[in-house]
């Protein structure tokens, strides 16, 4: 009797360790973030209230000038590692759309050399704009054009509704579609004024919809400096993204990532754990 | 019993105070570590003149700063301590000088240095926003500069000056004379003097409060040499003086090897300093210092 109550005692005990075991990795399974070193604009108004923070713009120099987060320190990447000062604050660095990604490695690396808190914003100064959040800045020569992989568009514009602008109509339209508002314009590279006419068309949309120039195929990267420039660009107020290797790399980007999109919602999506 | 009950229930009364004490004072960190430094002069009289009553003035660490406390200073003469301007202080000795006669004063500080600033107020007069000698911010090419170089706040307008300061002027070894901060602008290139003097005059322009100061960096105890001597910058962020070298490229770190002997702004005014040969000075003539 006595052996038959020490072996239910302890069945029930092994129980209870099981449940809590398992109440202790449902936990963990809630609280681990999506991507590891991302913080996310919804998440902002919690990081500003952290005590020692510090904005890190790792965007080139003029774009900085341009428009930044106020307070915000400029410098490359790079040179991050070596900013002794910077080891024991929270940081949140703010990329240029095409190097998103490569920060994350930059974080990871910072990690290692023993800095307190990085992390990266997803959506960049964008999203900083959109949460309604201070900006500051010399905005009168805005209007820039830079560079965006056909891999990054997909990833960084999803859900932001980008306005795709491209001479080149093709079969893929509805591929297109999927990725944000499609507008032909023939004629573009022959309109005189281009800025203000982009600014039009985009101001229907989103607050801050951004513009995505999509070359044909004839049109290699290097003439589109001397297509958008700076004149022609003018009265444009954000800045202009092209997509590097046109409109073919786009297309066979979104054949090859079709899936991608659906595990992009799938990570949005709250985990759920057995 | 009633009696015992109520001694150790009054011990552990008296215990919980004191532990609530000991657990409720801040206490200040201790010093990251302590610098035993040495230095020495070489004081000669060049004269056929015996000068009997001579008095001799060497720097000394600064007493006090937010990173920086002179716990014992040393030397192999009698001497007195002087505590000059700010956290400036000087020893002063008196000694006898023979015709053509040389004498060797050695001189030596422990000096304990802390791994990041204590609070350290803004002291009164605030003379470290104003354009100096060697400071010039309100020149327009300085004014320019800082307006593009200020941001939306101290540490960030700090950063761009002094990152601006390490990219674009070359850093040239120690040199005797003194050139300042326009020099420096003007000629893309100075010594460690000039890059403190632009940081503080840009500093100074774009309405951070800044000084320059003198000293030497110490990473282990050692003998101090002149040509070892540096200058940096130091910017005031409403709580501390913090450091920015950009001669060195040091911002905000490092604070336990920069020992500083003085603060150059504000109380170089003085006569004293004026006279001043780097770290030493006397008060007759045909008498001259030379540190070893």
């Amino acid at each position: 009797m006595h052996a038959f109550r020490l072996f239910s005692v302890a069945l029930a005990a092994l129980f209870a360790l099981g449940l809590s075991a398992q109440a202790g990795l449902a936990a963990e399974c809630e609280e681990a973030p999506p991507v590891p070193y991302a913080l996310y604009a919804k998440n902002l108004t919690e990081w500003l209230k952290l005590p020692e923070r510090v904005v890190v713009d790792v965007r080139a120099e003029a774009g900085h000038n341009v428009l930044r987060i106020p307070g915000s320190l400029n410098f490359p990447a790079f040179s991050l590692k070596y900013k002794e000062y910077l080891k024991d604050k929270s940081l949140l660095i703010i990329g240029a759309a095409q190097q998103r990604r490569s920060l994350f490695t930059v974080c990871e690396d910072l990690h290692k050399r023993s800095f307190k808190d990085v992390r990266v914003l997803v959506g960049g100064i964008k999203a900083w704009q959109k949460a309604g959040l201070d900006l500051a800045g010399d905005k009168t020569t805005l209007g820039h054009i830079q560079a965006i992989s056909p891999t990054d568009l997909v990833i960084e514009f999803r859900g932001e509704q980008p306005r795709i602008i491209t001479p080149q109509i093709g079969e893929t339209e509805a591929l297109l579609g999927s990725l944000g508002t499609y507008t032909a314009w023939p004629d573009l590279d022959h309109t005189p004024n281009i800025g203000s006419r982009l600014t039009a068309l985009v101001a229907a949309g989103p607050a801050a919809r951004p513009i995505i120039f999509l070359p044909p195929d004839s049109v290699k990267d290097s003439e589109l400096e001397s297509i958008f420039d700076s004149q022609r660009l003018g009265g444009l107020e954000r800045d202009l993204f092209y997509v590097k290797g046109g409109y073919s790399a786009l297309v066979e980007a979104l054949k090859l990532n079709a899936h991608l999109l659906d595990g992009l919602k799938k990570l949005e999506e709250p985990k759920v754990c057995r | 019993m009633k009696m015992r009950r109520l001694l150790i229930s009054g011990f552990l009364v008296v215990g919980a105070v004191f532990a609530a004490r000991e657990l409720l004072t801040e206490r200040e960190a201790p010093p990251k570590k302590r610098s035993n430094i040495r230095y020495r002069f070489t004081v000669t009289n060049e004269t056929n003149r015996a000068i009997p009553n001579l008095t001799v003035q060497f720097f000394a660490p600064a007493k006090r700063s937010a990173s920086q406390h002179t716990e014992a200073l040393e030397a192999s003469e009698q001497f007195s301590v002087r505590e000059g301007e700010g956290q400036n202080q000087e020893v002063v000795l008196t000694t006898l000088l023979p015709p053509y006669g040389t004498k060797v004063v050695s001189l030596s500080a422990t000096v304990a240095g802390w791994e990041k600033p204590r609070v350290e107020l803004l002291p009164e007069p605030d003379v470290f926003r104003a354009p100096e000698r060697w400071i010039e911010s309100e020149d327009p090419s300085i004014a320019e500069l800082a307006r593009t170089l200020k941001r939306e706040d101290v540490l960030a307008t700090s950063v761009s000056i002094f990152e601006w300061i390490a990219k674009h002027i070359e850093r040239e070894p120690l040199t005797k004379t003194e050139r300042g901060a326009l020099h420096a602008l003007h000629k893309r290139s100075g010594d460690c003097t000039e890059h403190a003097y632009l940081f503080v005059a840009l500093a100074r322009a774009a309405g951070v409060p800044a000084r320059a100061v003198s000293g030497f960096i110490v990473t282990r105890d050692q003998v101090l040499k002149p040509s070892e001597y540096h200058n940096w910058a130091e910017f005031h962020d409403g709580q501390t003086w913090r450091i920015a070298d950009p001669h060195r490229n040091v911002f905000d770190s490092e604070y336990e090897h920069y020992v500083k002997f003085r603060n150059l702004g504000g109380s170089s005014s003085s006569a004293f300093a004026e006279s001043a040969k780097r770290f030493s000075a006397v008060n007759a003539p045909g008498v001259s210092i030379r540190m070893d």
